[in-house]
């Protein structure tokens, strides 16, 4: 009954002719689900509608929705009030749409005898207060950081879920993507990182427990380092936001988002 | 009073070091800072850039300084109003006290709030923030009138936020809402008769803990002076516990809470050479305040049930030693609001507050007091008690908000009466009377 819902409101946009769907705000959800959901929309059956995806961060979400440059906003935090704000005194009223959640796990070389940690010794290491696997029970060695790099919104999101909001060490290494840090740990036997739940698994690596719970999608509501994606649109959305935000809560939908590596916010 | 003028000179001084720190970045050349300083405003409309203008610096990735910019507000307004005691507007006001002279633009518009300052953040978690009190009045030798705040705040995670100095002391619902973008042109009478001002001390707050609730704790001196007050003349000690419950009602936004307040010093009034400060501490040992706030779609409504346990005894006021009869009050205020069409907001205000009965002075025992009129502007109706044991009022106002509540028209009239006052010889013993209110608030 909802894929025939999600048809004939795809064949009504097809026959209204091309329409755009502007979406923009967070970069965790822009960079590569929400592109990945937009091409499997498209082909069932509403290629006419044309999207324009700006992955500039949360923060951006909301001024575009307000001002009406985007139909949907994305973001990997609850609106805050005065973001709220700002949309009701420009006649913009949003409704939220928890999407899924974005996992990060933290990860040592697969030949580490760590397996699990508190998360203020996560804190100490990232923040490189602890600079020795010796200080925290693991053999002696220099402990390498791996991080995202500055512009990634997970460098800074981070810094917020695990590191109190302090400053990396200047010898911690950027990486450009989840990949490459996975594969630095891998090769490093004293290497750490953080990475999004579909590289947990990469060869050479392992993940570590955080205050005794296991990175698994069905831990991510008591999981520290877990968060919940939203998109973000008005009351009354248009045809195609509302066409596409059906697509996602589908079945279809919900097997992307798992493909990407997120945990399905109706799967817990 | 050298210390006194030292402090608007050291917040100058405070806002050029974060200038200089700027600068030394800039050198750096980071791509993704943006404001004033370094020529990029942000935004995607006309008003978005404008306003992005007030943002000197701003670079996430900048280890040291993430933020510097300059805040401010000015919020200006005609009033007139009618009563059985006969007509009385913004004259009538300023001519009541020097203090009040400070804020009124010619005899017909006062500058309700006029503050300049800066707000900053620093290594991520660390925010420094401040603002003067500004005297914009024609005749005005300096701006500089009063700090209004300055804190430094220390904000690792939202379950924990740690802020040290001169902050808005917020007890109740009406009080938490910045002036920036509180619905009704004035607080409750009720929310302002418990309201300690702005005081020096030490607070925690947080939110999300355990992802509902809210807390916060405070300790402040009691004394409300131009400056820092100090823990020599009493502290106000306020905590809080709310509740978001959003999510368990879909409502946008719901949010309750229980607050406790003591005042260990109440009455208390400093000396002030330049009538500036004319409130004293709030002559109530102990408050308590129910909050709700919600919002749904278009609908909004703010609800504050207050009670305040009056103090007898005597209190330090400006040097000399008062009795004061302070009796009970409560009182319930509720704030409606409904978008009815895009920028274009209805807004009620609906006050109820009772009190004791007034009792003369008797043997030793001075009159009690009770609720008071407000002093925006009912107070100043002709030849009327500003006191009695029962308030009630109606404000019925639009508000047009040009760049949200950065850029506003506001416009309302508001009908109150007041029972139960002392008559003495010439004067009544109640107020009926209503206030109209038009203009214009600017923040940034």
């Amino acid at each position: 009954m909802k894929t025939i819902s999600i048809l004939l409101t795809a064949t009504m946009i097809s026959m209204a002719g091309a329409q755009t769907l502007s979406i923009k705000g967070s970069d965790t959800l822009g960079a590569k689900l929400v592109p990945q959901l937009a091409e499997a929309f498209k082909a069932t059956g509403n290629a006419g509608v044309k999207f324009e995806i700006a992955a500039e961060g949360s923060t951006t979400a909301f001024p575009a929705l307000a001002n009406g440059t985007a139909q949907i906003g994305m973001s990997s935090r609850e609106v805050k009030d005065d973001e709220r704000t700002f949309c009701r005194t420009k006649g913009v009223y949003i409704k939220e749409h928890p999407i899924c959640y974005d996992m990060l796990c933290v990860i040592v070389n697969k030949n580490s005898p760590l397996a699990k940690l508190t998360k203020d010794q996560v804190a100490k290491i990232f923040t490189g207060q602890v600079k020795d696997w010796s200080e925290i029970g693991g053999a002696p060695g220099k402990i390498s950081i791996y991080t995202r790099n500055t512009s990634s919104g997970t460098y800074k999101d981070w810094q917020k879920l695990a590191m109190g909001g302090r400053d990396y060490p200047s010898s911690s290494l950027k990486m450009a993507g989840n990949e490459q840090i996975a594969q630095e740990v891998a090769k490093n036997k004293n290497g750490i990182g953080y990475v999004g739940l579909a590289y947990a698994k990469t060869a050479g690596t392992k993940t570590v427990l955080i205050d005794g719970v296991e990175p698994v999608a069905a831990n991510a509501k008591k999981y520290t380092y877990a968060r919940l994606c939203y998109f973000y649109a008005p009351d009354k959305p248009s045809a195609e936001a509302e066409a596409f935000m059906k697509y996602v809560e589908s079945d279809a939908g919900q097997d992307i988002v798992r493909k990407v590596g997120f945990i399905p916010a109706k799967d817990l | 009073m050298a210390s006194n003028r030292s402090i608007p000179f050291a917040m100058l001084a405070t806002s050029l070091l974060g200038c200089l720190s700027i600068q030394a970045r800039t050198d750096a050349a980071a791509s993704s800072a943006t404001g004033l300083l370094v020529g990029k405003l942000v935004g995607e409309t006309n008003f978005d850039r404008a306003w992005s203008a007030f943002t000197l610096y701003k670079d996430e990735s900048n280890p040291i300084l993430q933020e510097f910019s300059l805040q401010g507000r000015l919020q200006v307004h005609y009033a007139d109003g009618n009563s059985d005691n006969g007509h009385f507007d913004i004259r009538d006001f300023k001519e009541a006290s020097n203090a009040n002279d400070q804020t009124v633009w010619g005899d017909n518009f006062e500058a309700r709030r006029a503050r300049l300052g800066f707000k900053s953040k620093w290594y991520q978690s660390w925010k420094l923030e401040g603002q003067i009190d500004a005297d914009t009045t024609d005749g005005a030798n300096k701006i500089y009138r009063s700090i209004y705040d300055l804190s430094l705040t220390y904000a690792p995670t939202d379950a924990m936020n740690v802020t040290v100095g001169k902050t808005k002391v917020k007890f109740g619902r009406e009080q938490e809402i910045s002036s920036k973008e509180i619905l009704p042109f004035e607080s409750s009478l009720i929310s302002n008769l418990l309201f300690p001002g702005e005081l020096t001390g030490v607070m925690v707050n947080g939110k999300g803990i355990q992802d509902y609730w809210t807390y916060e704790l405070g300790v402040y001196g009691s004394d409300r002076v131009r400056t820092f007050s100090g823990y020599n003349e009493g502290t106000v000690t306020l905590g809080k516990i709310g509740y978001n419950y959003s999510s368990q009602s879909n409502l946008d936004t719901a949010l309750a809470s229980v607050q406790f307040m003591h005042n260990s010093a109440p009455g208390f009034k400093e000396t002030d050479s330049d009538n500036f400060y004319s409130n004293s501490s709030p002559a109530f040992t102990d408050s308590i305040a129910l909050t709700n706030d919600i919002t749904m779609g278009r609908f909004g409504l703010i609800t504050d049930i207050l009670y305040g346990f009056g103090y007898r005894g005597t209190a330090d006021q400006a040097g000399l030693e008062n009795s004061l009869n302070q009796t009970d009050v409560f009182g319930i205020s509720l704030i409606p609001s409904y978008f009815i069409a895009s920028g274009l907001q209805l807004v009620g205000q609906l006050q109820w507050a009772i009190s004791d009965s007034v009792q003369p002075a008797s043997g030793s025992d001075p009159a009690t007091t009770n609720l008071g009129l407000q002093s925006r502007y009912e107070k100043w109706a002709p030849s009327v008690i500003p006191n009695g044991d029962s308030y009630t009022s109606a404000y019925i106002g639009l508000n047009y908000y040009l760049y949200s509540h950065k850029l506003k028209f506001m416009n309302g009239i508001q009908y109150s009466t007041m029972d139960g006052g002392l008559a003495k010889s010439g004067q009544t013993a109640s107020y009926d009377g209503y206030t109209f209110l038009s203009g214009l608030r600017f923040s940034f």
